[in-house]
């Protein structure tokens, strides 16, 4: 190759045909920057549409899933957010929270359930049947 | 190595050896370019070939010999390989200086396959299974042709420098 003996006339042929620098710098520049790239654009547009079709799908059924079975509740502590059934025959109470108590109006008094029980410290949110047990104060 | 540092280290192998192959600076740039060209759309594609350089003697290869053959269709190869006409550029005086003239003109006249072979070797500086894999040849054979195409080279320049 270009290793002794050969070597000068390895250096005599390269040499001969010695580019000017300047056409290196350019013949590299030239490739890195403006390579064509024929065949990146159908990946490329395949890969756009894919990214779409995902994107519309995974939006579709995040709407599907976040939206609510039943009609959207009144605001938590609003009087109407919870509605405290008596499981007896008789008129259902309404209640509503407040300062994390919820309070129930009755006749001549009010329930007042104070904690949460088993659901930490907030009260249950929405409609449901309340179960009351204990002494009336 | 990366991308930029590999295309920067074959750019000056890879036109040196096309614009030897081709005969002429200009076709040889956009030999090399297109080749260099070629790497960097694989690279960027497919990841670094096995052998980037392999890559890319093999696309400027082919790409000289067809650019080559358009010329010769114009040219006789004698007058290519002595072509200094136009106007003189730094790069036409430089391989205009007596000893290189006299290098081309002995090159253009050993056979053309003892030609290739010294080209991908010495002038491109391709290893010794690169270019027998580039010619198609197992390394025995490349490297007898490469000793054949030696000793005419040097006989061509003896009897140029006798007369």
């Amino acid at each position: 190759m270009t290793t002794e003996p050969h070597g000068d006339l390895d250096r005599q042929l390269r040499d001969a045909f010695a580019p000017e620098p300047a056409a290196v710098a350019r013949v590299a520049d030239r490739a890195l920057e403006e390579a064509p790239r024929r065949r990146a654009s159908w990946p490329a547009i395949v890969g756009i549409g894919v990214t779409a079709a995902v994107a519309l799908l995974a939006g579709v059924l995040a709407i599907r899933v976040s939206r609510p079975a039943g009609p959207e509740p009144a605001g938590a502590d609003s009087p109407a957010a919870v509605e405290a059934l008596d499981t007896r025959p008789g008129p259902a109470l309404s209640g509503f929270f407040t300062g994390g108590a919820l309070v129930v109006p009755v006749s001549d008094t009010d329930i007042v359930i104070i904690g949460a029980g088993e659901r930490g410290e907030r009260p249950p949110d929405g409609f449901g049947i309340v179960l009351v047990e204990g002494e009336l104060r | 190595m990366d991308l930029d540092g590999t295309i920067r280290e074959l750019a000056p192998r890879v036109l040196r050896y096309a614009i030897a192959r081709t005969g002429d600076a200009s076709l040889g740039e956009d030999v090399a370019q297109e080749s260099l060209a070629a790497l960097v759309r694989h690279w960027r594609q497919n990841g670094p070939p096995a052998s980037a350089e392999a890559f890319v003697f093999a696309i400027a290869r082919r790409r000289a010999v067809r650019a080559a053959v358009r010329r010769r269709l114009w040219v006789p190869i004698e007058l290519i390989f002595n072509r200094h006409d136009g106007a003189p550029t730094p790069e036409g005086r430089a391989v205009a200086r007596d000893e290189q003239e006299r290098v081309r003109a002995a090159l253009a006249r050993i056979p053309r396959r003892d030609r290739e072979a010294l080209l991908l070797l010495s002038v491109a500086e391709l290893g010794t299974a690169e270019s027998a894999t580039a010619l198609g040849l197992s390394v025995s054979a490349f490297k007898m042709r490469v000793h054949r195409a030696r000793k005419r080279l040097a006989a061509e320049l003896e009897d140029d420098h006798d007369h």
